[in-house]
Formats: structure tokens, C-alpha cells, sequence
């Protein structure tokens, strides 16, 4: 189930919210139950096949969980190597076991057939959250956890698609609390309606707008003219950015509504003046989990210069391996990692701080030039889209292009004011979105700051009235999100 | 944290939300730019151009005692002159590309609405589409505006599509409404069907031979007719069935000679034709031969599409039986058509 669906606006979440709030007056454990149950109908949605693996998943981990905590403390290690092997092998198989076929294949000249695995939905989230928890329990940090609450640590619906990776530590203790004695915080949910609103006008009336775009530039990459594929690559970069900050912001309000804090996992990233603060405001819990759990176990900083930034390219290699299955996503990590590891050279070596605008403006088109082989369907794909932007030649912009933009409420409103007959006319639309999000994207403050600092009167709750029904009228045309391929 | 505590907040947000939606449904259901809950307002300047989605609507909602099925090769009819030449009141079904699933399903929805008072259908016959599988549609099909769920038609009265481009838009200029007699018409004027229209969209075909065995064609028509089309036929034996082949330009069958396919097209002409004259219910009309018609690129936008004179002229044979055909006739005709496709002096087109 999508968060920008009619059933989840108008069923799932009102069944959700009201079942939980009626049995969190009857104890602890009915709520969580429900929560449990409503998410694995969440998640069976998509496709029913899909429960079981995460269902096993989450019983398997629970058993090995179990297994740590019965050998006691320095006689873990087994349990936490088995457990994390395999998470791993989950993983690979249902996410890179075509790719890996296709390497022996090349290199071995073998013809072992492909599988066309249908990658489960958030197997990337879900089993990393729970790497990230078996390695907390061999840290000592986890106390004490019923299968209730692991179950719904793992499956709770606001994350369990396209995270955040959330730890033990900032989950457990908030679910510790579910019962009746937590009334009805009505100004965390007033702002969990607020944020989850913001989400869904920056996933459905932003990112979308730019995805159309996108997605003519990429299934023709290899006809686009020069400006089309320059404007690809700046529009895939604010379509993910607005996605990703949807998603986000959805699951933090969505969480909100239940009384629960969601970890943030998107913080303004764009305004990074170098790539280090890109990556503290980007996926924000998936840098933490490979800190914790890959630089830090790999010797951190603490074993000399080299192997840290060996580690560091390390984790960058594993990001690239985790979003996905290809070279494309290798070639994209690495090319972070790199940039990471000059950065920390420049700064560690050098005067340089790597913190005034031109390297805001520098870092900002890396990441867009990176973004490429994120979106590509392979390293070809995305070297001819970047050809393009050499050997495209210069003409005018495309319908089919400019499609996404001349079809939405705003060129209705240029129209019907007759200011769409020229050939100006035809970008207007489009250098009204492009601007704005840009400005958002580089000076505005997020939507946490925003509804953190708002005064909910009468006024803002009419105008997000407005924003969420233009937001529900503009779902007929639904969109999954980008990270949930992830 | 806690600023205004009042809870106007909540109560003002939900009072909108539930206001915006009910107007934007209202205003939907009211007006109905797809007729999927009645027929349309005498008053509202309906632009009438989505087939996939409004055909199920038109098909339940609209008073009609015939209709006119097939491909974009019926979009140029005026239904007026059903009624004119037949006394028919007859509504315009078409599918651009259609195939013989499209069909089944138009059908099954007319039937639907109008059981046994359905007179007549007109079903025009692409015999490139009708090899096809059995279950394929051309375009996906809307399945709120095609199922009896009533729940999946949020999406239809809550759709900024439909809310802005069909009820919004006509309000703020009808200068796009359609003619109820001419809905899907294509938009070429007579200006436009010329040889020169159809030189801007032709370019013959490589010269490939069709490997296809003609036996496989023929199959996958017997799959069609028998899936989707006969069992109309056999249940309706009220209703008369009035199918035709559209007349294709002579260009069509230069396209044919030129991979082979000739004999294979006038195979399946052959075979549909004495399948479907099995039933008393069904008459058959064939212009494919017609040389005044295919020979004549004034009657033609490209190299398939004939203008409506051409139309008029269909629906005058149908109304007097001129260019039926019937089982003793067939070799006949195919004849003609075999000579024609074979022998035309295909370079004294200018192309």
C-alpha cells in the first residue's frame, strides 16, 4: 500500500489510527497487536507473497535475538554471525542474485540462467534494521525485548518501507509506552497532520511534476537534444529530492499520529556546502548504521590515515551495493566515496574547509552529475544520457519533455489567461516550478523546522485543508516512491 | 510547543478537506464528463474525446437503438446519417486500434444497458487486428470506469484530470464541444485529404517477406470471432449485425505486395467473411475493392483513413444493401481484389 493511495488516505489510516486508539485504553500489548496486524496488511498489499519473507525474516532474527541473549554476554558471537549472515544472504539473494549470475556469466563464459526475482519491497530496510539490532544486542545495548515489540519495531508501517533505518535505542523505549497511560497529545498530532501533509504535496504536486519529465529524458536518452539531458539530470536531482523528503516527512507524520517520533532521515541536504554535510543530512540513519555498523567494526579512524579512508571507501562501496544491483550503483558510490575521502584530505591536510559557496555550488552538481548513474537503468544508460548533454545539440525543448508540466493545474491557469500561445508560453510552467523548488531546495526551511514553529491556528489547518484535497485530486495518477526500489 | 490548544486546528483542517472534496465530487458526479452515472446535461458543453474512458459511460447511459463499432476507421461517421438513410439512432462506439477484446467488452456493456431492444451493429472489421490474443486490449482499460465497484471510483470523482480538463475547462471555454453526432471525429478538415496529406505520413514498407504461415492468421481469427464476437451474434439473433471492411488506400496494398501478403490478407478476408455469413443475423459489406474509393487519394488523410464523404457513401450501401455481399459472391469479389492489389500501376503514384 502507498502512502499517496486512496485506500491508505481513506481507509487504512482511519482504521489504523481509530482500533488503536480504542485499544490503547485496554492495555499494553492489544495496541502493539494491532499496530502488528495493520502493518503486515500494509505490506501484504503489495503483494502477498511478499509477508512471508518478511514474516520469516522477522521470526528468524527474533530466534537468533533469543540465542544471543541465552549465551550470555562474550559468547555471542556465533549467534551474531549467523544472524547477520543470514540477513545478508536474504539480501543478496532477492536483490543481487541476477547481477551476480550476470558477473559469472561474463567472466566465466557460463550461461547459468537468470531468476527475474521480484525484489520484495523494503527487504533492504528492514533486514539492515535488523543487522542493526543484533549487532546492538552483541553491544550490550539492548535490555530486554518481547517478540510483541520486536515484531512491531521491524514492521511498523510509517518505516517499514523506505526506512529510516531505526535502531533499538531510539524505537524500543517509545513503544515501551504504548498503553493507557499515554493519552491523546493533540500538539503532536496536529503536527503529525501537518508534516504528513508537507509530504504529500512534495511527493504527488512536486516530484512527480519533475518525474515526468525524467522519465520521457531517460526512455529516449538516446535522442535528447543537449538542453533536454542537461535539464534530466537537474530534474532527476530535485525529483528524488522532493520523493525521498515526501517519503520522509509522510512517515514522520504518520508516526506522529500514533504518538511514536520517527528517526529524521532527510535534513535539508542540498544546502551541504561539501559532500560530509551532504551525507549527515542525506539518509541520515543509513550513515549511521554503516558508521556503527561497518567503519567503526572495520577500525574506524583509529588504525591510521590509510585504512580510514579505506574504511570510508568501504562504506561507500556497501551504500552503492545496498541501493542497488548493477555497476551503476557501484560507479555511484564510489564516486561519493572518492569525493568523500578528498574532502576529509582537504580539510585534514589543508586549509581548505571546503565550506564557501563555490564548493556549495560545486558539491550541488557532483551529486546531480552522481545522481545519473543512480537513475540509469545501467552504466550505459547513463553515459549516453551524459553524451547527450555533449552531443544532444541545441533545439528547442520537447512536448513529450515538457509534457509533465503544460498538463497540470497551473498551465490550465495560463491558458484559460491566454498566456500559452507563444513558444515562451510553452516554459513558463516549467521555469515557475524549476525556480521555486530550487529555492526551496537551497534556502527554505524543511518542513520539520516549519511545522515545529507554526502556530496552529484556524488559518494554517483551512489552508492544509486546501493542500491535502489538491493533493487527493491529484493522486488518480499514482506514483510508487522512488526509495522503495531501494 | 503547545500554542493554540484550542483545536480549531484540527476541526478547521478536516471542515476544509471534507468541503473540497465534496464539492470537487459534487461537481463531478453533477456533471458527469464520462456519463458513468447518467446521461449527459442537456446544457454542459461536453468535450467528448477519450474513448477508453468514456465509451463504458456512453454505452450504458445514452438512448441509442444502434451502434457503430471498430477502429479509427469509424471515427469519421456522422451517426446522423443512420438516422437519416436507416431511421437509426445510433451511437458511435469507437477504439483507435481496436482490437476484438475492445469489442467484447463495449458489447457486453451495450447489451447490458439495452438487452434485446439493440437493433443493429455496425462493426467494422480490421483484419490486421484480429489475429491478435484473444484477451489483449489495445490501450489498458480504466477499471473504475469499466467495473461495478463502487469504491474505486474515487478515482474517478476525485481526479484533477477530469475535474479541470472536462468539467473546469468546457465551463471556461466550450469552444472545444463536441457535435453529439460527430464525437472521436479526427481532426483533419476536408483540406487535408489529399495525396499530399497522405505523402506527409506514408513511407512504404521494407521489402520483407511475412513469414507467417497463413494457417497461423487464420487461426488466430477463428480464436478471435469465436471469444469475443460470435457469441454476441448467437445470443442476439434480434440484433443485426452489419460488419464491413474498411476501404484501405491502394497504398495499403502496395505495402502488401511488397512483403508478400496478398494472398494471405484475401485468406482471412475469405475465411472471416464465411464464418461470420453463417449466422442469418449478419450481413456483410466490402469496399476493399471499390476502385472509385481506394484509387482516389482525395478520399484519404493517410493511407488508411478516409474521409467522411467516404462515410456517407458507406452508410447509403448500408442503408440499400449496395456492396453487401454474400457467400456465392465472395470469389467473386475477392477476385476483383486480388487483380486490383496485384496490377495497380503502383508507380504512377506520385509519392
Amino acid at each position: 500500500m502507498l502512502f499517496n493511495s486512496y485506500i491508505f488516505i481513506f481507509l487504512f489510516l482511519p482504521v489504523a489510527l481509530a482500533g488503536y486508539t480504542l485499544l490503547k485504553r485496554t492495555g499494553t500489548t492489544p495496541p502493539k497487536v494491532w499496530l502488528i496486524g495493520m502493518s503486515l496488511w500494509f505490506y501484504g498489499y503489495f503483494n502477498i507473497g511478499y509477508l512471508t519473507i518478511m514474516v520469516c525474516s522477522i521470526l528468524f532474527n527474533y530466534l537468533v535475538y533469543l540465542w544471543m541473549k541465552a549465551a550470555g554476554e562474550g559468547k555471542m558471537k556465533p549467534a551474531l554471525v549467523i544472524g547477520v549472515t543470514g540477513n545478508v544472504l536474504l539480501l543478496v539473494y532477492y536483490k543481487h542474485f541476477d547481477f551476480l549470475t550476470e558477473c559469472v556469466n561474463a567472466v566465466f563464459k557460463t550461461d547459468i540462467p537468470l531468476k527475474d526475482i521480484l525484489l520484495p519491497l523494503g527487504i533492504s530496510f528492514f533486514t539492515f534494521q535488523q543487522i542493526g539490532f543484533l549487532a546492538d544486542t552483541y553491544r550490550g545495548d539492548v535490555t530486554d525485548c518481547t517478540f510483541i515489540d520486536y515484531a512491531l519495531f521491524v514492521s511498523f508501517f510509517p518505516q517499514l518501507i523506505a526506512g529510516p533505518i531505526a535502531d533499538y535505542g531510539s524505537m524500543m523505549p517509545q513503544y515501551a509506552k504504548i498503553g493507557p497511560d499515554t493519552g491523546f497529545d493533540r500538539d503532536r498530532f496536529r503536527r503529525g497532520i501537518a508534516i504528513f501533509i508537507a509530504g504529500l504535496a512534495s511527493k504527488v504536486l512536486i516530484a512527480d511534476t519533475f518525474g515526468k519529465s525524467v522519465d520521457y529524458a531517460y526512455a529516449s536518452a538516446g535522442y535528447i537534444n543537449s538542453p533536454e539531458a542537461l535539464l534530466a539530470i537537474l530534474f532527476y536531482a530535485l525529483q528524488l529530492y522532493f520523493d525521498f523528503n515526501g517519503y520522509c516527512n509522510m512517515a514522520i507524520g504518520l508516526g506522529a499520529l500514533f504518538g511514536i517520533d520517527i528517526p529524521v532521515n532527510f535534513d535539508s541536504p542540498y544546502k551541504s556546502r561539501n559532500i560530509i554535510d551532504f551525507w549527515r543530512s542525506w539518509h541520515i540513519t543509513l550513515n549511521k548504521f554503516l558508521t556503527r555498523n561497518v567503519y567503526i567494526p572495520l577500525g574506524g579512524s583509529r588504525k591510521g590515515e590509510f585504512r580510514t579512508y579505506v574504511n570510508l571507501m568501504i562504506v561507500f562501496l556497501i551504500s552503492g551495493i545496498w541501493h542497488g544491483a548493477g555497476f551503476n550503483f557501484i560507479i555511484w558510490g564510489l564516486m561519493h566515496g572518492v569525493l568523500y575521502v578528498t574532502v576529509r584530505l582537504l580539510r585534514d591536510k589543508t586549509a581548505i574547509k571546503c565550506d564557501k559557496a563555490l564548493f556549495h555550488i560545486l558539491t550541488f552538481i557532483f551529486i546531480c552529475i552522481a545522481w545519473v548513474f543512480f537513475r540509469a537503468k545501467d552504466t550505459s544508460e547513463a553515459l549516453t544520457l551524459l553524451g547527450r548533454v555533449v552531443h544532444g545539440g541545441l533545439s528547442r525543448l520537447g512536448d513529450g519533455f515538457l509534457k509533465g508540466f503544460n498538463s497540470g493545474e497551473f498551465w490550465y491557469v495560463l491558458k484559460v489567461l491566454h498566456l500559452t500561445g507563444s513558444e515562451a508560453g510553452r516554459y513558463i510552467v516549467m521555469i515557475l516550478y524549476t525556480v521555486v523548488s530550487l529555492a526551496v531546495v537551497f534556502f527554505a526551511p524543511n518542513a520539520l523546522k516549519v511545522t515545529g514553529k507554526m502556530r496552529y491556528r484556524t488559518f494554517y489547518g483551512v489552508v492544509l485543508g486546501i493542500i491535502f484535497v489538491w493533493c487527493v485530486l491529484s493522486l488518480s495518477g499514482v506514483s510508487t516512491f522512488l526509495y522503495f526500489n531501494f | 510547543m503547545n500554542r493554540d490548544n484550542d483545536g480549531k486546528f484540527i476541526v478547521a483542517f478536516i471542515v476544509t478537506s471534507v468541503l473540497g472534496l465534496v464539492l470537487a465530487g459534487a461537481l463531478v458526479v453533477t456533471v458527469d464528463p464520462f456519463f458513468h452515472y447518467h446521461a449527459p446535461l442537456k446544457s454542459f458543453p461536453y468535450v467528448v474525446d477519450d474513448q477508453v474512458d468514456m465509451n463504458p459511460g456512453l454505452a450504458a447511459h445514452m438512448d441509442y437503438d444502434s451502434v457503430l463499432l471498430g477502429s479509427s476507421m469509424t471515427v469519421a461517421f456522422d451517426t446522423d446519417r443512420f438516422a437519416e438513410k436507416m431511421g437509426l439512432k445510433t451511437q458511435k462506439l469507437s477504439y483507435n486500434g481496436a482490437y476484438p477484446k475492445d469489442q467484447e467488452i463495449i458489447l457486453s456493456k451495450i447489451y447490458k444497458a439495452k438487452g434485446e431492444s439493440l437493433k443493429r451493429v455496425f462493426l467494422g472489421i480490421d483484419e490486421l487486428n484480429y489475429s491478435c490474443d484473444t484477451e489483449q486490449t489495445k490501450f489498458p482499460i480504466t477499471d473504475y470506469l469499466y467495473d461495478d465497484n463502487p469504491f474505486n471510483d474515487v478515482k474517478y470523482i476525485w481526479n484533477k484530470t477530469v475535474l479541470l480538463d472536462y468539467v473546469l475547462r468546457p465551463l471556461a471555454d466550450s469552444s472545444d464541444k463536441s457535435d453529439w453526432n460527430m464525437i472521436y471525429k479526427p481532426w483533419w478538415q476536408p483540406m487535408h485529404y489529399n495525396l499530399a496529406n497522405v505523402r506527409l505520413y506514408y513511407t512504404p514498407a521494407k521489402e520483407i517477406k511475412d513469414e507467417t504461415p497463413t494457417d497461423d492468421y487464420i487461426a488466430g481469427i477463428e480464436a478471435n470471432l469465436s471469444t469475443n464476437i460470435i457469441p454476441y451474434i448467437e445470443a442476439h439473433p434480434e440484433t443485426m449485425y452489419t460488419v464491413f471492411y474498411p476501404p484501405y488506400s491502394i497504398l495499403y496494398w502496395y505495402d502488401a505486395k511488397r512483403q508478400g501478403q496478398i494472398d494471405k490478407i484475401i485468406a482471412k478476408y475469405d475465411y472471416m467473411t464465411r464464418r461470420l455469413l453463417e449466422y442469418d443475423n449478419v450481413e456483410v459489406y466490402f469496399f476493399q475493392n471499390d476502385r472509385d474509393i481506394i484509387c482516389d487519394f482525395n478520399n484519404y488523410a493517410d493511407y488508411t483513413h478516409y474521409s467522411p464523404k467516404v462515410c456517407d457513401y458507406m452508410v447509403d450501401c448500408m442503408a440499400s444493401g449496395r456492396r453487401r455481399v454474400t457467400v456465392d459472391e465472395l470469389d467473386d469479389e475477392l477476385a476483383i481484389l486480388r487483380e486490383l492489389a496485384y496490377d495497380y500501376d503502383y508507380d504512377s503514384i506520385d509519392l
